[in-house]
Formats: C-alpha cells, sequence, structure tokens
C-alpha cells in the first residue's frame, strides 16, 4: 500500500493533510531497506553481523532516508499551497512544433508565435503551421472573416492567409509592438508611442492597409490594446500609461498614469486588469473612459505575465507557478483561489468568445484550451 | 641633577597625556577611527591596524574599532579551508564588537559571513536570522543586507542541488583524470547521469527568491540582490522578468553599470541587438578607468600568445588592437550591431553576476567557470556530483563537489572542484592546464541568438591594374539565393546585400549596401553578383560579402583576404585570372575588359565536362619597331590533390594527359603545360583569355600557373591560381 502510495501519488484526502509524506515515506524507506536485511546472512566477523541488528539498522537507515525524502516534498507541496489551493481544470492540450512565446485569439482558434514560425490552433486542437521559418514576430492579428492573418516582425508587417495556405506578403515595412483587430474591417496598430487606426479590405494574403488615424502617445512604446466595441473607445497601454481614445479616430478621451510598466490588458465590465510583471496586478475602473482611476494594486504573485477579467475573477498567467485564479470581489483583499499548475509554464492567457481559457504552457510548448469552474478549486 | 628632574618633569607630562585624551574622546575618536576606516579602504591596512589597536588599547570597549579590525582579517582571508588564520582573527575581533554591542544588525551580519566562509553554516543561519530580527529596527540598506546574505546562503544550497546528477549505473565517481584526457566519455558520462529532477532544492530556491525579493522591495538598488537575482533569472531562460528586475534597478540605480549590464544582458537574450548595444555602451561610460579596462580587455579570449602581446601593449595601443580585433570578429557587416561583441559583453555580465564574489573582491571573469564560460559560452551538458559520491581514493577530490561542463562529445570538457558550500570552484586536477592546451586550439567560440545560421557564401577576388597608381579589384560573388530563401513564407522579400572592404587597420574603406526585392520561388538557386572596386595598393585588404533575408534571419557571409599588389610603371605585369563559366569576346579584336561577355565562377568550382575559362589582363607589353608587341603564354595545370580514394591516381592522371590533349611537357604525370605564342598590334592593356577542357578530369583541386614571357623585352611574368573539379550533382558544384 505504501508503494502504492508512492508510485500512484495520494488521494486528495490525504493530499488535504499536511506533512504525510515524510511519514509514509519513512516507513516505506525503513520497509525497503530493513526487509532485505531480514533474508541477508548473518555475519559473525563483522559489526552489527547478526540478523536482528542488520534489520533495525536497515530499517532506521532506511526510515531517515525516506523521511528527509518526504520532509522536502512536504516542504514543496507546502509551498504550493501556500500560493493557493491546487486547482485542476479540464483542459485540452495541444503540443506546438517549436518554442512557443505568445498567443493571439481570434473567432475560431488561436495563432501560437514561436521562435521560429507560427501556428494556429483550430477549435478542435487541430496545428495548422503558418508563416515558414519566420523570425522575431513581435505581434499578430487574425481576421477570419477574411482568412488573413497579419503578423509584425522587424522587417515589417506580412499578411498571410489564415488557413496557412499560399505565400505571405509585406504591407508595411516597418514594426510593431502591438496588432489589434477592431472588427473585421479595422486594425489598431503600437508602434513606439505611436498608435495607429488602419482599415482593412481585401482577403487573405491579399489584404491591404490604408491609415485612417494616427496619434502619438508622448512617453513609452506601445504595450498592449483592448475593445471597448459597446463604448466604441479603445484602451491602449504605452508604458505606463492607460488612455481611452475614441475608437475612430483615436483621439484621447482619457488616461491612467500606472504606478509601473504594464505588460498586458484586458476589460470586463468597466473595469480593466493590467498584469505588470514584478509589480503584480493593477485594477482600474474604466467605466467612465474620461477619467479612468486605479483601484488597487494586486501582488502576491511572483511575476504576471498576462492576466485576463473575467466579472470578479482574474486568471493570472504566472509561469512557473502556473494559472491561478484570482477573486476580486474585494479588490483591496484579493484571493487566491486556485493554482492551476498541471497547465506548465504559463506566459499567457487569452479568454474566447465561448468562455473558454487558451493558456500557453512556454516550457511544454503547449496550448491548453481549458473550461474555467471559476470559484471551485479542487475536483 | 637637572637631568633628573628634566627626566622627571617628562614622565609627569606624559602621565597627564592620556588623561588630557580621555577628556578628548569625544571628539578624537571618530576622527581617529576615521583614519583607521580611510587607512584601510587606501589598502594600508598595516597602518589601519595600528590606528585600531591604539584606540582599542585606549578603550576595549570601542565596539566599532573591533567592528573594523574584524573588517579588515576577513578582507585578507581567502576562501580555502586550509587558510583559516586571518578567519580565526577576524572572529575573535567580532565576538568582542558583538559583545560590546549585541544587537548591532551589521555586527551580526559581519559574524553570519565569517561562519559562512568557515562552513559553520547552521550558526551562520542563526545569526543571521537574529540579524534579521534586529534589522527591521535599523536603516533600509542595512536590512536589505541581511535578506540579501540570507539570499546567498540558500543560493549556495541551490547551487549545490540543481546541477546535481546522480552517477551513471557501475560508476563510483565522476572520474576527472579519464575527462581530462578523452573529451567523449566526459560527455557520454554527463549524458548518461541521471538527472533527478528541478524539483532538488526548491525549498532553498524559493527561500534565496523570496530573500532577494525582500532585499529589493526595502533597497531596490542593492547591487548583489538585483545581480543575484537576475543571474538566477538569466539561468532559468526567465528573460522577460530579468528585463523587470534590469528597469527596476536602472530606475533605482542610475549610475550603477551594473544596472545597465543588466538591462543589457536581458535586451540581449530577448533578440533586441539594438537596445543591448545601447545599455552596453552606457554601462561602459559609468565604469571606473580601471573597471572599464578589465570589462573591455580582450585578453583572456585570445591565445595564450595573443594574450602577452595584447598585454605587452600600451594602453593607447591597447585600445587601437581591441577595435581591430572587433572589427576583423564581426560576424555580419551588414547589421549595425556586432553580435560578437555584445555576446562577449553578455557573457562578461553574467559570468560578473553568476561567478563573481565580492567579499573576496573577485570579479566573475576572474573565476576558472567565468574564464571558460567567458570563452566558450555556457556548456552543452554541465552536471555536479556530491561529495559523497567520490571515492576516497582520490585524495583531491575528497569531501569536494565535483562539476563537469561538457561542449560536445568532441569537446571541450572541463571539471571543475569546490568544498560544499564555497561559492568558488576552481579547475578539477590538471584541468587549468587542458584549459591554456585547448586555448591554444581555440581561444575562444562565439554565437549569436540572432544568427540563428550563416550559409557559406563564396567569393572570388581578382586584381586588376587600376588608374593612377591604384589596383581595381573585382568581387564575384555567389549569393545562395535557394537556401537563403528556404523556408520564407513570403512571395516577395527583400533581401539585404553588400560587400564591405577594410584596410589592414580594421577600418572599413569601402561599404556598397543595398535591399532587392526577390521572388524566392522564381529565382535561380544561386545568383552571381559582381562589384569593382578601385583600391590603394598599400597593405592587405579583409573583402566581406554578406547577404540577408531579414524574416528567416538567414544570413550568408563570404570573406577573402586580398594582398596588395603593385602593377609598376612601364614592367611586365600580369592581372590575377579570373575563373569564369563564360568568357566569350565581343569584338573579333577585343581590346578592354569591356569587350567580353564574362560570366564569373565566383566558387571557382567546375564540372569535367564543363571547361574552365580564364581572363586575365597583360600590362607594358614592350611594343618593336612596328608597335608589335610579342610574348608567349604558357599555362602549367598542376594537380594539387585528388579527392578520391584508392590506388592508381598517377595512372589516371597518365590517361589523362592523353584525354586532354594538350602538349604536355615536364616530367610530373600530375602536371600538364599549354602555350601560346601571339603577336599583335602593342596596346597598354592586352586582354587575353582562355577555354581549357578537362573531359574526365578526377574530382580534386588544380593549380593554374600562368607565364608570359614578353619576348621583345626579354622578361616575364607569373601569376595563379586554385580551382576545383568536382562532378555534377555531387552536391558542392556550382
Amino acid at each position: 500500500m505504501l508503494l502504492a502510495l508512492l508510485v500512484l501519488g495520494a488521494p486528495a484526502q490525504l493530499d488535504a493533510q499536511q506533512g504525510w509524506r515524510k511519514w509514509v515515506f519513512a516507513a516505506a524507506g525503513a520497509v525497503l531497506i530493513g526487509a532485505p536485511a531480514s533474508i541477508a546472512e548473518e555475519q559473525d566477523d563483522m559489526f552489527c553481523g547478526t540478523r536482528p541488528c542488520m534489520i533495525s539498522a536497515g530499517a532506521a537507515l532506511g526510515a531517515t532516508v525516506g523521511f528527509l525524502l518526504g520532509r522536502e516534498l512536504d516542504a514543496k507541496q507546502s509551498r504550493e499551497d501556500a500560493v493557493g489551493p491546487r486547482l485542476r481544470l479540464d483542459a485540452r492540450a495541444v503540443q506546438l512544433e517549436f518554442a512557443p512565446t505568445g498567443l493571439a485569439l481570434h473567432d475560431g482558434g488561436a495563432v501560437a508565435i514561436g521562435t521560429q514560425g507560427l501556428a494556429r490552433v483550430d477549435l478542435g486542437g487541430g496545428l495548422h503551421p503558418l508563416g515558414g521559418d519566420i523570425r522575431g514576430v513581435t505581434a499578430v492579428a487574425a481576421f477570419p472573416d477574411r482568412g488573413a492573418l497579419l503578423a509584425a516582425t522587424p522587417a515589417g508587417i506580412f499578411a498571410f492567409q489564415l488557413d496557412g495556405g499560399g505565400e505571405g506578403r509585406q504591407l508595411l515595412p516597418h514594426s510593431a509592438g502591438v496588432l489589434a483587430a477592431l472588427g473585421p474591417a479595422a486594425l489598431l496598430l503600437g508602434r513606439g508611442p505611436v498608435w495607429q487606426r488602419l482599415r482593412l479590405s481585401g482577403q487573405g494574403a491579399g489584404v491591404t492597409l490604408e491609415e485612417v488615424a494616427s496619434v502619438e502617445a508622448g512617453e513609452g512604446v506601445a504595450v498592449a490594446a483592448a475593445h471597448a466595441a459597446y463604448a466604441g473607445t479603445v484602451w491602449t497601454l504605452t508604458g505606463t500609461r492607460l488612455t481611452a481614445r475614441t475608437e475612430t479616430s483615436l483621439a484621447e478621451l482619457g488616461t491612467l498614469t500606472l504606478p509601473a510598466r504594464g505588460r498586458s490588458l484586458s476589460l470586463d465590465g468597466g473595469r480593466a486588469l493590467i498584469a505588470a510583471g514584478g509589480d503584480g496586478l493593477f485594477l482600474a475602473d474604466v467605466s467612465r473612459p474620461e477619467a479612468p482611476r486605479l483601484i488597487a494594486q494586486l501582488r502576491g504573485v511572483d511575476f504576471a505575465f498576462d492576466a485576463v477579467l473575467v466579472g470578479d475573477q482574474a486568471y493570472v498567467a504566472a509561469g512557473g507557478l502556473g494559472l491561478l485564479v484570482v477573486d476580486i470581489t474585494d479588490p483591496v483583499q484579493p484571493q487566491i483561489t486556485g493554482v492551476a499548475r498541471e497547465l506548465g509554464f504559463v506566459a499567457d492567457v487569452e479568454r474566447g468568445s465561448d468562455g473558454r481559457l487558451w493558456a500557453l504552457d512556454r516550457e511544454g510548448a503547449r496550448v491548453h484550451v481549458v473550461e474555467p469552474r471559476p470559484g471551485s478549486p479542487g475536483s | 641633577m637637572s637631568r633628573i628632574l628634566l627626566a622627571a618633569s617628562l614622565a609627569l607630562a606624559l602621565q597627564l597625556l592620556p588623561a588630557d585624551g580621555v577628556a578628548q574622546e569625544p571628539k578624537a575618536v571618530p576622527s581617529r577611527l576615521q583614519a583607521g576606516i580611510d587607512a584601510a579602504a587606501r589598502g594600508d591596512t598595516v597602518q589601519a591596524l595600528a590606528i585600531l589597536d591604539d584606540l582599542l588599547e585606549a578603550d576595549p570597549r570601542l565596539a566599532e574599532a573591533h567592528f573594523q579590525r574584524a573588517k579588515i582579517y576577513a578582507s585578507l582571508a581567502s576562501g580555502r579551508a586550509t587558510q583559516f588564520q586571518e578567519r580565526a582573527l577576524a572572529e575573535s575581533a567580532l565576538e568582542q564588537a558583538i559583545k560590546q554591542d549585541p544587537r548591532n544588525p551589521l555586527y551580526l551580519l559581519a559574524m553570519g559571513k565569517l561562519m559562512l566562509m568557515q562552513q559553520v553554516r547552521v550558526d551562520a543561519r542563526r545569526i543571521f536570522q537574529r540579524a534579521l530580527t534586529e534589522a527591521a529596527r535599523a536603516d533600509a540598506a542595512t536590512l536589505a543586507e541581511v535578506h540579501y546574505q540570507l539570499g546567498l546562503f540558500h543560493e549556495t544550497q541551490w547551487v549545490r542541488f540543481k546541477d546535481r546528477h546522480m552517477l551513471p549505473m557501475g560508476r563510483d565517481q565522476f572520474d576527472t583524470d579519464m575527462a581530462f584526457y578523452d573529451a567523449r566519455w566526459a560527455w557520454n558520462f554527463l549524458t548518461d547521469s541521471p538527472y533527478p529532477g528541478s524539483d532538488q532544492g526548491d525549498a532553498e530556491r524559493s527561500s534565496m527568491l523570496d530573500h532577494y525579493r525582500a532585499a529589493l522591495s526595502v533597497h531596490p538598488s542593492h547591487r548583489g540582490a538585483s545581480t543575484h537575482l537576475m543571474a538566477y533569472l538569466h539561468d532559468e531562460g526567465l528573460y522577460e522578468q530579468l528585463l523587470d528586475v534590469a528597469h527596476a534597478f536602472v530606475g533605482a540605480a542610475q549610475s550603477d553599470p551594473l544596472a545597465y549590464l543588466g538591462l543589457g544582458l536581458g535586451h540581449y537574450r530577448k533578440g533586441s541587438m539594438e537596445e543591448a548595444a545601447g545599455a552596453f555602451h552606457y554601462a561602459l561610460t559609468l565604469m571606473s578607468t580601471e573597471e572599464r579596462r578589465q570589462f573591455e580587455g580582450i585578453g583572456r579570449i585570445l591565445s595564450k600568445d595573443g594574450e602577452a602581446r595584447y598585454t605587452g601593449l600600451s594602453p593607447d595601443q591597447r585600445l587601437e588592437y581591441e577595435r581591430r580585433f572587433w572589427s576583423v570578429s564581426d560576424p555580419l557587416m551588414l547589421t549595425a550591431a556586432n553580435e560578437f561583441w555584445l555576446e562577449y559583453m553578455a557573457r562578461m555580465a553574467y559570468v560578473d553576476f553568476r561567478f563573481g564574489i565580492e567579499e573576496y573582491k573577485l570579479r566573475g571573469w576572474q573565476t576558472d567557470r567565468g574564464d571558460i564560460y567567458l570563452r566558450y559560452g555556457p556548456p552543452v551538458k554541465r552536471a555536479a556530483f556530491g561529495a559523497a559520491a567520490i571515492r576516497t581514493a582520490d585524495m583531491s577530490a575528497l569531501g569536494k563537489v565535483t562539476t563537469g561542463w561538457s561542449y560536445g562529445p568532441d569537446g571541450p570538457g572541463f571539471g571543475f572542484r569546490q568544498n560544499p558550500g564555497f561559492r568558488n570552484a576552481r579547475f578539477a586536477d590538471d584541468f587549468a592546464f587542458y584549459s591554456e592546451d585547448f586555448r591554444s586550439v581555440q581561444p575562444a567560440r562565439f554565437e549569436s541568438p540572432t544568427l540563428p545560421e550563416r550559409l557559406p557564401l563564396p567569393v572570388q577576388v581578382v586584381r586588376f591594374r587600376g588608374p593612377e597608381g591604384r589596383m581595381d579589384v573585382e568581387v564575384h560573388a555567389a549569393l545562395p539565393m535557394a537556401a537563403l530563401g528556404e523556408g520564407v513564407p513570403v512571395a516577395e522579400s527583400t533581401v539585404e546585400r553588400g560587400v564591405f572592404v577594410q584596410d589592414q587597420q580594421a577600418r572599413e574603406v569601402e561599404r556598397i549596401v543595398g535591399e532587392e526585392i526577390v521572388r524566392f520561388r522564381e529565382a535561380d538557386g544561386r545568383r552571381v553578383e559582381s562589384w569593382r572596386l578601385s583600391l590603394q595598393p598599400d597593405g592587405r585588404y579583409i573583402v566581406g560579402v554578406e547577404a540577408r533575408e531579414p524574416l528567416t534571419w538567414r544570413a550568408a557571409v563570404g570573406r577573402a583576404t586580398v594582398d596588395p599588389k603593385l602593377f609598376a610603371l612601364g614592367e611586365l605585369s600580369i592581372s590575377d585570372i579570373l575563373l569564369a563559366d563564360v568568357v566569350q569576346p565581343l569584338d573579333t579584336l577585343p581590346a578592354s575588359r569591356t569587350d567580353f561577355r564574362i560570366v564569373p565562377n565566383p566558387e571557382m568550382v567546375f564540372r569535367p565536362d564543363q571547361g574552365v575559362n580564364l581572363y586575365f589582363e597583360l600590362y607594358n607589353l614592350l611594343p618593336d619597331d612596328d608597335q608589335f608587341a610579342s610574348y608567349e603564354v604558357e599555362l602549367a595545370i598542376t594537380v594539387e590533390e585528388i579527392e578520391r580514394e584508392g590506388p592508381g591516381v598517377l595512372q589516371a592522371l597518365a590517361e589523362l594527359a592523353d584525354k586532354w590533349g594538350f602538349t604536355k611537357e615536364g616530367t610530373s604525370p600530375a602536371e600538364l603545360r599549354f602555350q601560346k605564342q601571339q603577336r599583335v598590334v602593342a596596346q597598354d592593356i592586352l586582354p587575353e583569355y582562355f577555354n581549357v577542357q578537362l573531359p574526365g578530369a578526377p574530382r580534386g583541386r588544380y593549380g593554374l600557373s600562368l607565364t608570359v614571357r614578353d619576348q621583345n623585352a626579354g622578361t616575364e611574368a607569373t601569376t595563379t591560381r586554385t580551382f576545383h573539379i568536382r562532378p555534377a550533382g555531387d552536391g558542392e558544384g556550382s
């Protein structure tokens, strides 16, 4: 039974008990080393050569080694539990063929950005390579209605067919840090401190771009953008500046300066969640675009790579810690309600229109399509 | 009598003096103490100790003087387990300091560090914890320092675990003697040693990170916590987090070069070359003269002889040497950044963060592991084997951790040893010798994340006489379009290409770059590009031709060295031989280069049935009275190397001689001669060409020797060339 526990892992009831491993491992160690001693031949000419002595010594040694090993595992479990309760989410993994660096969602799937190439992952889990050996992709935006994918690289912005067929085409000779689809016919492009709205026409790799509006955001570099279609606004994150802009002319409506630089931006229900790396998360009230205000800075996460806001839940891509579910009902005292470690090194998280989450496991080179079950840790 | 009175008066006066001194103590002690501290800072430890001893003689309760004495002895102590005298003196002084002021966190911290040096780890930890409690009431810098020391404590433990492997079945040790003699053995050993998993030492890692972060939260400009945290994040490949820490460090310590080195390291690993270059350059400007000299010094990545020459130069000469070194070793002149210089800077930053030991004033590049990392980068395989796994017969390894680094089955491989818990590791056994020996074979090895592949780009350089005593150089290059276009996902791509010339001083004297939109699917597999450049024949040049596809970052690089060739006025001379696939005169009496259609062969590789076409120019043939030049051209083809196996090479050549049908002369069966006599209207430049058929010639390297005899002047000139014959379809032909 002890061996079964060691090999198969503990049942949830036992796992809930802190510090069981050291005792189980000590017992297992005592049996594993003490048992062979019971059938060993007695050695009269050596110290502790009698069978009782050998059994006792072997069992003591095994118990000590097992105890130390188990204690180490208990400590690890305890550290993991200190972050938050374990959460097992139903997830389907899609193995990528390259080391991924980012993920961009669209209706019908996601596009994984890699150090060498791109791949489209469809809703059924199918993997479709895109973009050949393209390197240095900084951002992508998909336009399913036009069957087009736009990718920004240091060599320019390129269009590809979303289904992976045919060859791509260069649209613009410069790079971009942010590409965001504003509906089927408009692209928001962030490059350095400049934001541009571009009109999109055509199909597949044959799409063309035409500038509609362009603004300079002052200091900082374009980091992220989010579209609040219901309000006719876009929110841009440029360094530490979170700015509301009109959807059409990109005219500034209001700005909030954050305490630190952000990495990603997610909107939901009049609030914005900004992942800020080592500075944790910022929660802002953006219900009034002309007067955004900071509600709280949420700490307790070593490094927030990315985050998605869904009602009062924040899903945080926390790297090696996995995917964290944070309850922000009380934003001043956020609670980590679950930690999904099985998802690997989560460096990016996105929410699909169907409510499913897409998490990128950078070290395991996988995309997980996750069914979220907010507020129900464990299973 | 008067002498006795005088002596008595003096004795009385001297007896009174200490009383005066005591009376003045509140003012005198701090200034004397400061004098001692200043002497220690100057490195005058003898004077510093003398001052402190004087102070303590006057007042043994002066805790700060004890503390300063301890600091001096601790700074003199080495990390070697056997050299303990200074550590013992330091410990004694610290005990006195703590006795007088038991709640001073700095004293406790110093005691903890000293205990760490002595491997009294449990007590060290206890004292650090005590220091932490006391430091909570102290200033932020002290609290951060205590957290940092605790972080270091856990880091030392964690580093022991993170690379720890188990010995392969049936092996009782990592035999550094075997590893020394057989790099493949070392590679296989490291490959076969099971790795228990990255969870080992997880508790130590977690505590380490907690303390480093705690240190930075109270004192964001703390150097040690910042650099060690960045080293950890670098090791784990967490470059976003590294950049995050570096940004915070820069924000808190804007004049600290280490902060910008961290920023450069992060940007470099993320592939942002321009940002990395900016950060590294700025870091250099913030360094002291000596630190900058050490940082930029390239002696350690040269061969031993090269280093000796380099260190023998004056400071100005060294700067010039460094400039030339980096100019010549730039792997891709097309790009603004020198990728190898950036790699060097990134390695320097990393080794300083990872292997530097501040308390011993040991910079990372001064350690054995730092030295190897700096030269060859991160090892492909590394494994540490615990002290207990070492057999006791190997006394040098007794009780020590042995670490193996291997760079591949063919080496190099290195072994290091360290006392458990010590941060510095030294070469195991004879690896110091091996390191120096291998250095003579390969002083350094560089690669760059933005240069995933450098394809060969064949270049043929041909020297002609130029105007006004100059030398015209034709550069013919074969751009490997098929290989460049492999995996390019677009129908049209802008290929960058250029030709670069550096003079003997490694100064760029010519740079012609351009972009071209290429449709790879329609392009030929190979594109020949040519340039004609005019150079002064006053030194050796390096000619580079490069092409880069910016979407896949594939680049092709060709380099050729060009020696100066003087075409003296009034003297018979010959240009280099231009080897071509096609040389076709466009005129019945061609008078210049432009009267020919020439398709150069940059690879100088021909198929046996293809024919070798030669173009060259004769200068200053002496005209006779009728203004005619008479000359004889002799072309000798020498087989330099036959690239085929088995016997009978000479017979094959003899058969070839018949097949080729040339006038065969000479006694060597591996040489064929062809002669031609001409009498033409004399002119300043006389273009000449040949087509040589070599049917059935075996695959190999051939030499061409062209001799021209001016029959009017009775002079002759010779030029030579090498070319290859390769059958079609063997993958290396043109």
